[in-house]
């Protein structure tokens, strides 16, 4: 388990089916959405279930960048960088 | 809403409470759906003690408090504003928070993953757009909130019922006396703050043995508590004759049994006969002095508060809110139903906010070793009411009336407290007074049957 001040390992945040840890990603990561964003995580609940997130890119709706939303646990299906 | 039980058999409800007489049925005690109607008639209307805001101080914090037999969250919103809420998912039914206290973004339930603002608004739905076709208008879905919530005086207190009266018009003319109890012990408003975490028990019995007798029942002291006093637990240990509670300094006063029958609220309280508020006596010789000067440096200014000022009801006394709650100076007791024969029992310890460490230490071991399930005192209480509960029980049993006789017909109004009914000190007038709401909140369809009340109703009770 990692706190918000501690900077995770990368085993820490996706595991080896490649199951993104949504409880353990840190303010500032980087994730790819299942419709193909990316965006970055602003707050994150640690609930296992949501993570609060801001696009980055959005393909099939680039007016999605910059807005905030919440993502939910199934689509969050990688990590960025 | 459930049926209303205005007979059972060939008796009505209200011939099981003999008001006139001092005689109640065990019944009301023990009738399993006597209870079911208490959860829909009382606890799903009244006013019920939620907690207070210094177990919430900051945005996002929360903490499980319960309304009858349901749980629920009371939490302060990334605005400041403080909601209770249901803790049940609107989707299915799971509970959206598990844990007794903490800090959270969201409440997210663990089932399907709806999950809610901590203002209740349900802002993620697993989902949305493929299964629910963005179809499912979340703002009809949020979390359940309480239909009122008062904030008074730094305690919290909420009603299911939207047509209930305002808080502070609920407590009438005891409204100076609750209010009292939330002072710190220099007279500050709002002035305490909340040992956490409360401590929480099962006792099997019902919910008004403790609920009904607790500040209305004078008269079980030199019985059930004697090996206590003798045990000398109070803060002054063996000192003054050694009693549980603290040493006090002569004043002029009368004890007085004083209840609003309308409303059901009352206690063992004082009538002081100067204006203010006695001279500070020292009381804490089992713990370091520090803690004996911070009390007296606060009755000053108490007393710079209060001269000249008749004080009434609240000081020095105990009080019990209508149905379920006792508040005394250094202890707030809940009593919740669990079923007709089981109640959760809740304490909650108020303590100075601004006070030194030593002293909130000394409070605290007072405390433990005077209430709760391992206190002294409570243990005494805890074994009477425990054992009373399945004597009741048996078909013998129950063709017996309690007797509820004590003071009956003695009870009477003094103009210095205008709205209260007095009586002796050690009577059951109080007891009387909690089983006359009962019987109103258990007949009445609505609140427009039980508030507001006639006080004139007092003065013309026997």
């Amino acid at each position: 388990m990692t706190s918000n001040n501690e900077k995770p390992n990368a085993d820490d945040l996706i595991n080896v089916n490649n199951t993104v840890i949504l409880t353990n990603l840190p303010e500032g990561q980087k994730v790819k959405l299942r419709d193909g964003s990316v965006a970055e995580v602003t707050a994150n609940p640690r609930d296992g279930g949501w993570i609060f997130i801001k696009f980055i890119e959005s393909p099939d709706d680039p007016s999605l960048v910059g807005t905030e939303d919440m993502a939910f646990a199934a689509d969050v299906v990688g990590l960025v960088d | 809403m459930v049926s209303i039980i205005h007979s059972r058999g060939d008796r009505s409800l209200r011939d099981l409470v003999n008001l006139d007489e001092g005689l109640i049925a065990r019944e009301i005690y023990v009738n399993e759906a006597i209870y079911q109607q208490e959860l829909e008639q009382i606890f799903a209307r009244a006013w019920l003690f939620i907690g207070h805001e210094s177990q919430i101080p900051n945005p996002g914090d929360f903490v499980i408090s319960r309304m009858g037999e349901e749980e629920i969250i009371v939490v302060r919103d990334r605005k400041n504003q403080i909601h209770a809420f249901l803790n049940t998912c609107r989707h299915r039914g799971m509970k959206v928070c598990r844990y007794d206290e903490g800090n959270t973004l969201v409440f997210t339930c663990p089932f399907h993953g709806w999950s809610y603002d901590t203002d209740g608004r349900l802002v993620g739905v697993p989902y949305y757009k493929a299964a629910y076709h963005d179809e499912l208008d979340k703002s009809q879905w949020g979390l359940h909130e309480v239909a009122q919530l008062s904030n008074y005086y730094g305690s919290l207190w909420a009603t299911w019922d939207k047509k209930a009266p305002s808080f502070e018009d609920y407590l009438g003319v005891y409204a100076p006396t609750v209010r009292w109890c939330f002072e710190s012990s220099g007279g500050e408003d709002n002035g305490v703050e909340l040992f956490t975490p409360a401590t929480k028990w099962h006792i099997p019995t019902n919910w008004k043995f403790p609920g009904f007798s607790f500040d209305g029942d004078s008269a079980h002291g030199a019985m059930t508590h004697r090996s206590v006093n003798v045990a000398a637990i109070g803060p002054q240990g063996e000192l003054d004759g050694g009693g549980r509670g603290g040493i006090q300094a002569p004043f002029p006063k009368e004890p007085f049994e004083m209840m609003l029958p309308e409303l059901g609220h009352g206690g063992h309280n004082h009538m002081y006969e100067l204006p203010g508020t006695p001279e500070y006596a020292n009381t804490w010789q089992t713990e370091p002095p520090e803690v004996d000067e911070y009390y007296k440096a606060q009755r000053e200014k108490k007393q710079a508060k209060y001269k000249g000022t008749y004080l009434h009801a609240g000081n020095g006394g105990t009080a019990l809110v209508w149905p379920n709650v006792n508040i005394q100076p250094h202890r707030i007791l809940i009593w919740h139903p669990h079923g007709v024969g089981v109640t959760e029992s809740w304490r909650q310890y108020p303590v100075d906010r601004d006070a030194p460490q030593v002293v909130k230490d000394a409070q605290r071991r007072y405390m433990m070793r005077y209430g709760g399930p391992t206190g002294l005192t409570e243990s005494d209480d805890m074994e009477n009411w425990n054992y009373a509960f399945p004597a009741s029980l048996g078909t013998i049993a129950q063709r017996l009336p309690y007797n509820f006789q004590m003071g009956l017909g003695h009870a009477h109004t003094d103009e210095r407290m205008e709205g209260m009914t007095f009586n002796y000190r050690i009577a059951e007038e109080n007891q009387r007074a909690r089983l006359r709401r009962w019987i109103e909140f258990m007949e009445a369809p609505s609140w427009d049957e039980i508030f507001p009340v006639n006080p004139k109703k007092n003065t013309e009770r026997k």
